[in-house]
């Protein structure tokens, strides 16, 4: 049997739609936002780590 | 419709569905805390999250090989990923007081953007750079 495309293509448009819509009730996804105190561990953690130029002079 | 027919549309359909239900998810992002869609500077901090995470593993990765590599390596290295990555590493760290100052109510610093790009380029570059450099 020969499917329809225009037929199929409505059939994915309107499921999609509901999908989106119905994701908006049930489907959203929660991000955990990193907290203000995290980025300022950030800026001291990075701040520690040494420069390369430094790391090779211990080296050598 | 015939059996076979309506399996074969049904196959089709549910993989797409799925896609289409992940990226709507996606897009539906909301943060934990608020419970509220994510804002710009929600989206930043976890920018700046994410690419220090990065930051802090290729920079473990490099030292360990500065640490216990051979000669030729730590040489590689030194001409080769030593420079964008102190570079990388002073961006980053501007990056994230760019962020905690808006976050603190500041506005939205004008070269957000290009300095997140610049990393973003930067690690990949190291990232590629190593991964030559391993062959």
């Amino acid at each position: 049997m020969i499917v329809d495309p225009l037929l199929l293509a409505q059939t994915v448009s309107v499921l999609a739609t509901s999908v989106m819509e119905l994701s908006k009730f049930v489907g959203a996804t929660e991000v955990d936002v990193p907290s203000l105190d995290k980025l300022k561990e950030n800026v001291d953690k990075l701040r520690e780590l040494p420069d390369f130029a430094v790391i090779e002079a211990r080296e050598t | 419709m015939r059996k076979s027919t309506s399996r074969k549309i049904l196959r089709l359909l549910i993989p797409i569905l799925l896609i289409l239900a992940m990226i709507a998810c996606s897009q539906n992002a909301v943060n934990r805390e608020t419970g509220g869609p994510l804002t710009a500077v929600d989206k930043a901090s976890i920018v700046a999250d994410e690419l220090t995470k990065q930051y802090e593993f290729l920079h473990r990765s490099i030292t360990d090989i500065m640490n216990t590599g051979s000669v030729e390596q730590k040489t590689w290295i030194s001409t080769n990923v030593a420079d964008p990555m102190n570079k990388v590493k002073e961006a980053l760290i501007q990056y994230n007081q760019m962020v905690i100052l808006w976050r603190e109510g500041g506005l939205m610093p004008s070269d957000m953007y290009e300095r997140e790009k610049f990393i973003r380029e930067t690690l990949q570059t190291v990232l590629l750079l190593f991964m030559k450099g391993g062959e």
